[in-house]
């Protein structure tokens, strides 16, 4: 340090200056060592006072311990509705993948004491890091009063509580609508509990096949037939705003896109064209159906307004353009199209405008179907001999593989955008054995992967918005 | 002839040449493209806390005295000679840092100067390697340092004497706890940064305990802070979530920021295994919960 004080002394072309300059040269010289010492022990003195930061980048991605007590009820009936609800409330968890519900052997609070307030202290030992208890009471009208609590064992804190009133037979959806609240306060994502599927039910030989429309709660409860398999039906997909299904089916040997109420029970078709429509799905508004529509032997995308009727082309291309899909925000369509000289997936504008390709690995790309959070676009691929379901994002990048096997196909959102649903068939072996269809969901990470059990061979499943 | 056996010759040569050097043209080397390799300057727990120079004064006034005798007497059998002065030294000094040191043989020699007084745990780590000398200078020592180690003995007498039990050992070990004591009395030790293995072992032990929102939109923006307040035995004393505003409008943010929080204040977690003696400069830490490498593939 004093050299340099010299050098830029000497560079002073100020005589004078550097008189003055030379005058203190002698005190600054002696007290540069000093001022050296003394920098050096503040210096070491600072980081001793500041915070120490510790960075931590690895944790684990091991399901959450939760433990779910039955909810209490005072007399045998509130009491067997308790255990009930706590069971379809704690599978649910379960099978999400995120969380790991502590068995009942384990838990060392039990009983009314519960209800009270937990003693945080027996939830820590085995490790429950969070705590849900609730309580079931009958009312004089018959209703159902059901209560819950989520509590963080660690932080002894409530992080939710809620109360419900409902009737009896009610009580297996408000286990879904409480395993949603759990699910949306320990994930911050919206939860898919309280959700129904549609699906193709078959049975029959591969020769006389027949296909019947099938509903069911997300977890496979409450399964009921919806058609009665007189007729072809295939490719159903749910509105995301009412209970209404689109699909295509065969009636009268035309195959032609349809609308059904569940509700009503009510069948119509959807516009009078003059090919064969196909591949139907809702806008995120429930509005319009977008579609492909066949004609001598080249399809095009079509969507039409449900109320008016309307119907508008959005593309003109001699290559087969199918399986469209709408963007969250209804602003871009994705879809299939071999215009490249492959099967590929594009996206373009929801008028048809500004067409971009966006896969572009190898093999060939099907069932495009966009996240209903927007992030991805879960796809069929065909590779080698094998199918994948896969998920890109919506510019083409960071695409990944989440199943694979001899036959998956036909991604379906939950609505939530983190799970995943689609049907896996095996291969048939010369006897004709094997071969079932199963319906699968899957975590968006990969992991995760569970079959939704159905009384037949599933395939082309629809999963429904919540329920409103 | 000749001529057309000299060219002959000559082209052979040649050819022979090319074909042992090669052509420059030939053998042109591709240029290297120069990858730039990222380079991370740590503190390596060795180096940063290796005592100053100052310690060594310290052996060699008393090695002069006791190489002689070391070959003379080497193993115990010096023992009951001196046994009436040394009894009372060795006593008061082994007792404060010997205690641990069965538990821990394996550490490195420079971390002696690491384990400062507070703490004699770490102080057993130094003391296996040096051992075996010591014993043999010791009982020599015994007269020349007679007075300057009985006046440390005293004082340390005072300040601890919980375990009169393992007198046999701490004859052994007892020149190191000194040399310890002295390099933990200076200012520098306390001070001393953490080093990148210590801290390492405390991001490894979060592996147990930090849940991460898995699969969470925008997961890669999630940084969690959290300041911790830490007892001397390593338990946490305060844990709070820095970033309170964003807590209360991004639900992502809350349930990353409540995982981080859970993970701090895991039973399984605690106590963190950080250094007791360097108690000073973790008592107030900033954790941060970064899930970003956890999520490579993901925007």
């Amino acid at each position: 340090m004093a050299h340099n004080k010299d050098m830029t002394m000497k560079r002073c072309n100020m005589t004078t200056f550097r008189g003055i300059l030379l005058g203190i040269r002698l005190p600054l010289r002696s007290l540069i060592f000093p001022l050296a010492v003394a920098a050096l022990i503040v210096l070491r003195a600072s980081p001793a006072a500041a915070e120490l930061v510790i960075d931590i980048t690895r944790g684990n991605i091991d399901p959450l311990p939760i433990a779910v007590t039955p909810f209490i009820g005072e007399a045998s009936k509130e009491a067997q509705i308790g255990k009930d609800i706590s069971a379809v409330l704690s599978a649910d968890l379960e099978r999400s993948g995120l969380f790991r519900p502590i068995p009942h052997k384990a838990f060392i609070q039990t009983g009314a004491s519960l209800a009270v307030r937990p003693r945080f202290g027996d939830w820590r030992i085995i490790n429950a890091q969070a705590l849900v208890q609730g309580r079931i009471e009958i009312q004089e009208s018959g209703k159902l009063r059901i209560e819950f609590r989520l509590w963080d064992v660690f932080a002894e804190r409530q992080m939710a509580g809620q109360a419900y009133f409902t009737v009896a037979k009610n009580w297996r959806r408000v286990a879904h609508i409480i395993a949603d609240v759990i699910y949306k306060r320990m994930t911050g994502e919206d939860g898919y509990f309280d959700t129904r599927m549609v699906y193709i039910a078959e049975s029959g030989p591969a020769n006389k096949r027949i296909k019947r429309l099938a509903i069911m709660d997300q977890d496979g409860a409450n399964h009921r037939f919806l058609t009665d398999g007189q007729y072809l039906v295939l490719t159903p997909r749910f509105s995301p705003t009412a209970q209404e299904i689109t699909y295509l089916s065969y009636i009268g040997n035309k195959p032609r896109v349809y609308i059904f109420n569940i509700d009503t029970g009510q069948q119509e078709v959807l516009g009078d064209f003059p090919g064969m429509t196909y591949a139907p799905r809702f806008s995120p508004d429930g509005n319009k159906v977008i579609m492909s529509l066949a004609t001598d032997g080249n399809s095009e995308l079509y969507s039409m307004d449900i109320r008016t009727r309307t119907a508008q082309r959005l593309t003109n291309n001699p290559a087969i353009d199918t399986s469209p899909s709408y963007s969250p925000d209804s602003q871009r369509v994705t879809f299939n199209s071999d215009r490249g000289g492959t099967q590929q997936i594009y996206v373009m504008d929801a008028d048809g405008d500004d067409i971009q390709r966006i896969s572009f690995g190898k093999g060939r790309y099907a069932t495009p179907v966009w996240s209903p959070r927007g992030d991805y676009i879960a796809f069929t691929k065909i590779k080698g001999g094998e199918f994948f379901i896969g998920v890109m994002h919506p510019d083409g990048s960071g695409e990944r593989q989440l199943a694979r096997g001899f036959l998956v196909e036909g991604p379906t959102w939950a609505p939530n955008g983190r799970v995943l649903s689609f049907f896996k068939q095996g291969k048939r072996d010369k006897k004709g054995r094997g071969g079932e269809s199963r319906l699968h969901v899957i975590d968006i990470t990969g992991h995760n992967e569970r079959e939704i059990v159905t009384p037949l061979d599933a395939s082309d499943p629809a999963w429904s918005p919540l329920i409103p | 002839m000749i001529r057309g056996t000299s060219y002959s010759a000559l082209l052979h040569v040649v050819a022979f040449l090319v074909a042992w050097f090669g052509l420059p043209e030939l053998r042109r080397d591709l240029p290297m493209l120069d990858a730039p390799i990222p380079v991370e300057i740590v503190t390596v727990a060795e180096m940063t806390n290796a005592p100053p120079p100052t310690p060594e004064p310290e052996p060699e006034p008393e090695k002069p005295t006791p190489p002689p005798p070391e070959p003379v007497k080497p193993p115990p059998p010096p023992p009951p000679a001196p046994e009436p002065a040394p009894v009372p030294e060795p006593e008061p000094e082994p007792e404060p840092e010997p205690v641990p040191e069965p538990k821990e043989p394996e550490p490195e020699p420079p971390k002696k100067a690491v384990p400062p007084p507070p703490k004699p745990k770490p102080a057993p780590k130094p003391s296996t390697k040096p051992k075996p000398p010591e014993k043999k200078v010791k009982k020599p020592r015994e007269n020349n340092l007679m007075t300057s180690v009985l006046k440390t003995v005293e004082k340390l007498k005072q300040k601890t004497q919980p375990e009169p039990e393992k007198k046999e050992e701490k004859p052994k070990k007892y020149k190191i706890p000194e040399k310890l004591r002295q390099s933990a009395q200076r200012p520098f030790d306390k001070s001393a940064p953490m080093t990148i293995s210590e801290l390492d072992a405390v991001a490894r032990q979060f592996l147990k305990c930090w849940n991460v929102p898995a699969g969470a939109r925008d997961a890669k923006n999630l940084l969690v802070e959290i300041s911790v307040q830490a007892n001397p035995d390593g338990t946490i004393r305060r844990a709070q979530i820095l970033n309170q505003s964003r807590m209360r409008s991004d639900p992502f943010y809350r349930t990353a920021a409540e995982s981080a929080l859970r993970a701090v204040l895991n039973p399984i977690c605690s106590p963190l295994k950080l250094p007791p003696a360097k108690y000073q400069r973790w008592k107030l830490m900033r954790l941060k919960f970064d899930p970003r490498a956890m999520f490579g593939g993901e925007r």
